[in-house]
């Protein structure tokens, strides 16, 4: 210890939370100390986190589609719709028919009826393609032929194993073997396969009760509460948090779970436009002033509602611009980091760790477990008040069934892995390897000149190919060369803006990238698919390099 | 040599199908589709070749165009004054 005099300085680094001593010059400083997943992070005030928000230079790309190719759009669907209605008028499609109805009104919306029938139909092997295998790295797909265009399906009896940039496995865990995959197997022995009842009721395990206490620890709030279903989470428990008297300011690209619980809720709703931070404090401050529809009473209650990834075009929510806001007027903040949690941030907290906010700021943190957990269900976490709230006059607490045990357990053992409680770095790796894979992927498109939406570090890589006969021939060409992607189109974005999404996964390694990037560009050249107008960048990608080197 | 064409014409003629969306119709309505534009095609090249000379030498007259060559010329005083040569 001491050497000629000199008293050494030595840290003694012990586990989470245990204070050290630093002896410096007779001078003792006790410090204390949080190592998760191999990174020390200081504690103030018993929190673990940096009060400061980083400064994040938000890289995002949002090209305009090239004249030429919107006109051709609408063109091509103007064929469609021409050909389909010379269809309809001159034969009967193949599909049920309903008897003795006669006089009767009918019992499908007609357009789209029309659409599913004579537009949708003559792609529609591009969707619902079964699987065979667990979603991870590879897929192995069920091939099925079709001899009447799209009417019906049969089964070649063969299967194809692809690459998989369709599933949402962004860290990884859909596994069938190691931890997690052994555990909820054991998680079955030990308490069966379902609840089979209600939370409520008899539905609460110690499982569920462990579970809701390390999301909460994960995401670093006071308490969490976790239910069956994702959907069903936004669904079931807007209603019971708002009601009519209540005013809404929902993201233009909310999801349709997000849309239906709004709805249902009776609240009135005020959209603006996607990520705009001054359309939204413009539609605020109108309808503030504005007051309850009829009676001009201030409102009851004003919650934003918005997603921390959009799935679709792949944006990041701008959070510190939205908390200035909410703490201006006063309102509500409900993020649903369906996509983002584990995905975002240095240590896979969301997209309140990317920004470093502060979670207690965030008044309502949603998210579902499909995604990064590998697993199913979803969660809302926040101050216990607000949980308990929900534990008692939640929709869902009270009538849906409680999560089941294997796939609870699945969604501890993740967790667990990734916080860095399993005692390995694998975590920590998992993270790291989605943030290479995603600035790389991304980098390479881009410099390839097709025309992708989105963040620099969203793991969603919405690809741009505007015509409807591109979605299906780009889907049906890659399945052929193994790869198997997704392809969406109208309604679920606008009718323009036909997209290939691409998903990308810790699972993925450089090589199986790079081959999919050779594939791309084969099929970029064949199928015209180079939109960018930019200068396209002419450095070489890194991989493993998150931030540009000067 | 015959390879690299069809290769060319049927790299352009998938861009064709892929832009006006006759990817994903059958085999009829291609034909279809295909015949009408044939169709016009046909129709405007025929019209083309058979009026466009004409109508192209009387614009260009109309406007005084014209060098006054010979016969343009006295073409171009019956055309302006709307009698024929004779009548002077």
């Amino acid at each position: 210890m001491a050497a000629k005099g000199v008293v050494n300085e030595h840290s003694l680094v012990g586990k989470n939370g245990v204070s050290t001593q630093h002896d410096r010059n007779g001078l003792r400083k006790v410090q204390e100390f949080c190592i998760q997943n191999g990174k020390i992070q200081e504690s103030r005030n018993g929190s673990t986190h940096h009060s400061k928000e980083k400064k994040r230079k938000t890289v995002e790309s949002f090209e305009q589609v090239p004249l030429y190719t919107a006109v051709m759009t609408y063109l091509g669907f103007y064929l469609l719709m021409f050909l389909g209605w010379l269809n309809q008028l001159l034969f009967t499609p193949n599909v049920a028919r309903e008897q003795n109805r006669e006089g009767y009104v009918p019992l499908y919306n007609r357009f789209e009826s029309f659409y599913l029938r004579y537009v949708y139909r003559r792609v529609r092997d591009c969707w619902n393609i079964p699987i065979c295998s667990v979603p991870g790295a590879e897929v192995v797909l069920k091939d099925r032929i079709t001899r009447d265009y799209g009417w019906t399906f049969e089964f070649t009896g063969t299967e194809t194993k692809c690459l998989n940039l369709g599933s949402y496995n962004y860290l990884g865990f859909a596994e069938t073997k190691g931890p997690c995959a052994e555990e909820s197997a054991q998680a079955i022995r030990d308490f069966g396969c379902a609840q089979c009842s209600p939370c409520q009721e008899l539905g609460t395990n110690p499982l569920i009760v462990e579970l809701e206490k390390l999301t909460a620890e994960f995401l670093g709030v006071e308490d969490a509460i976790v239910f069956g279903m994702g959907f069903g989470t936004n669904a079931l428990n807007l209603p019971s948090l708002l009601g009519p008297g209540c005013l809404v300011l929902s993201d233009e690209k909310n999801h349709a779970s997000l849309i239906l619980g709004l709805r249902l809720s009776g609240a009135t709703i005020k959209v603006f436009k996607h990520n705009n931070m001054k359309n939204l404090e413009k539609v605020l401050k109108a309808a503030i002033v504005k007051g309850q529809p009829r009676s001009r009473r201030p409102w009851k209650k004003i919650l934003i509602v918005v997603e921390g990834i959009y799935s679709m075009e792949g944006s990041i929510v701008k959070l510190p611009e939205i908390l200035e806001l909410k703490r201006k007027y006063k309102a509500y903040l409900y993020v649903d980091e369906a996509h983002c949690i584990g995905a975002l941030g240095e240590r896979g907290r969301g997209v309140v760790e990317y920004f470093g906010c502060n979670p207690y700021d965030v008044d309502i943190l949603m998210g579902t477990f499909t995604k990064s957990f590998g697993s199913a269900g979803g969660y809302i976490a926040g101050s216990k008040k607000l949980i308990d709230y929900l534990r008692i006059n939640s929709h869902a607490a009270c009538y849906a069934s409680a999560m089941s045990p294997p796939v609870a357990q699945q969604i501890f053992t993740s967790m667990s892995i990734i916080m860095g409680k399993d005692g390995t770095m694998e975590g920590l790796r998992r993270i790291r390897q989605l943030a290479y894979n995603t600035r790389y992927f991304r980098e390479r498109l881009k410099k390839m000149g097709v025309i992708i939406y989105g963040n620099q570090d969203s793991p969603v890589v919405p690809l741009l190919v505007y015509m409807f006969s591109k979605i299906g021939a780009v889907v049906r060409t890659l399945k052929q060369r193994r790869i198997a992607v997704v392809g969406v189109g109208f309604p679920a974005t606008p009718l323009m803006e036909g997209r290939i999404r691409i998903c990308l996964s810790a699972a993925h390694t450089k090589e199986q990238l790079d081959a999919a990037l050779e594939t791309f560009e084969e099929i970029a050249n064949t199928l015209g698919l180079r939109y960018s107008q930019q200068r396209r960048p002419t450095d070489p990608v890194l991989y493993g390099v998150l931030d540009k080197v000067d | 040599m015959i390879d690299k064409i069809l290769k060319f014409l049927s790299y352009w003629y998938l861009q064709y199908e892929l832009v006006t969306c006759l990817y994903v119709f059958e085999p009829w309505e291609k034909k279809l589709l295909n015949g009408i534009i044939v169709i016009i095609i046909a129709l405007v090249s025929y019209s083309t070749y058979a009026y466009l000379p004409h109508y192209t030498v009387s614009l260009l007259s109309h406007f005084n165009l014209l060098n006054p060559e010979t016969g343009d010329y006295q073409h171009q005083i019956a055309h302006v004054h709307g009698s024929s040569p004779r009548a002077y």
